[in-house]
């Protein structure tokens, strides 16, 4: 009795042993598999820039956006609503300091943005600084845009905010 | 010393046997891992989120630049849209002379969030023509194009929409197609 008990022992100490080292292997290669591969990125994120760009320029009452504050009445109590008129600027608001801060964190060489105002027959009268905000040359851009905008203080209300990213 | 009976050494033999294989089968799949090379390219696009498309739109139906009044409450008594819809584009045309678009006038749209209509049977129809107007560059639409639309309200017996959604009920739709 005492020896096939010795036997059994065995046994399981050799099944233990080989199941360990099995797992080590495995483990090991699994490891050289990973450490072989190579993973090239590549990554077109001019979109997300120009979203995040364009929405804080034109979204955002912290930045150039109109805000319009609706109060609601129930019964004694009144609530001020503020909403944000994305796509309808403040023609005073568009000066130097108000959008270098809001485009604080971005590469200047990453963007160009121009701001003007738009007269009937379509001219174009530049708002802030003339040469625009940020250096990037927009004939090398990967994307770029034009948008038609609201703009509160001029005659015709319109105005046009042109973005260029790399 | 204790000795193993026949039995027990073949089977001690079997075991030993099978597991050198199994070994032999684990490291050579560890050396073929060593020297395997695995190269893959991940291209990442940022979606586009449109807000070009939809910025424009909207600052065109509310503004009064573009007709005799604000541009969707013209719009929404539904005549002369063709002349109407054509004077819009020649604005815009002025006012974003480096931006193409088509812009199309529907009765009903399926999906507000993509195109309205693929098939262009919902377009509002004045006379033979279809009330479609495109900037000059933007024949034949280009693949890398942004979509938006809006609704107009307009007056209308709710009867004769009752098969429709609720939020697309007694209202038209103006859609913008712009390059990018």
């Amino acid at each position: 009795m005492k020896s096939k008990r010795g036997t059994g022992q065995a046994e399981m100490i050799l099944y233990l042993f080989f199941a360990v080292i099995f797992i080590m292997v495995g483990i090991l290669s699994v490891k050289a598999y990973l450490l072989n591969a190579e993973l090239d990125k590549e990554l077109h994120l001019s979109n997300l820039d120009f979203g995040i760009i364009g929405n804080r320029m034109i979204a955002s009452d912290n930045c150039l956006s109109a805000r319009q504050t609706i109060t609601l009445t129930d019964g004694e109590d009144s609530y001020n609503v503020n909403f944000v008129e994305t796509g309808t600027l403040i023609k005073n608001r568009i000066t130097d300091p108000i959008i270098n801060e809001c485009l604080r964190g971005f590469d200047k060489e990453k963007y160009h943005l121009t701001f003007s105002e738009l007269s009937e027959d379509g001219t174009r009268t530049v708002l802030g600084n003339e040469e625009g905000y940020g250096s990037l040359d927009c004939k090398k851009s990967n994307r770029k845009g034009e948008f038609l905008i609201g703009l509160k203080g001029s005659s015709t209300r319109l105005g046009v905010f042109e973005i260029c990213i790399d | 010393m204790y000795r193993l009976k026949k039995g027990q050494i073949n089977f001690m033999v079997e075991l030993i046997i099978g597991a050198v294989l199994i070994l032999l089968i684990v490291a050579s799949s560890y050396y073929f891992a060593e020297n395997s090379n695995i190269k893959a390219t991940a291209k990442v696009y940022a979606e586009n989120t449109e807000t070009n498309c939809y910025t424009t739109l909207n600052t065109l139906t509310q503004s009064d630049q573009f007709l005799n009044g604000k541009t969707s409450t013209e719009l929404s008594d539904r005549t002369n849209t063709i002349e109407k819809l054509k004077t819009i584009r020649d604005k815009l045309e002025l006012f974003l002379p480096n931006s193409d678009f088509s812009l199309t006038l529907f009765d009903k749209c399926e999906d507000f969030r993509g195109e309205c209509d693929k098939d262009e049977e919902s377009i509002i129809m004045s006379g033979q023509e279809r009330a479609k107007a495109s900037s000059t560059g933007f024949n034949p639409p280009p693949s890398q194009s942004e979509s938006c639309n809006y609704p107009i309200p307009i007056e209308c017996d709710p009867q004769d929409y009752v098969d429709a959604p609720t939020e697309t009920q007694c209202k038209m739709f103006i859609e913008m197609r712009l390059n990018y």
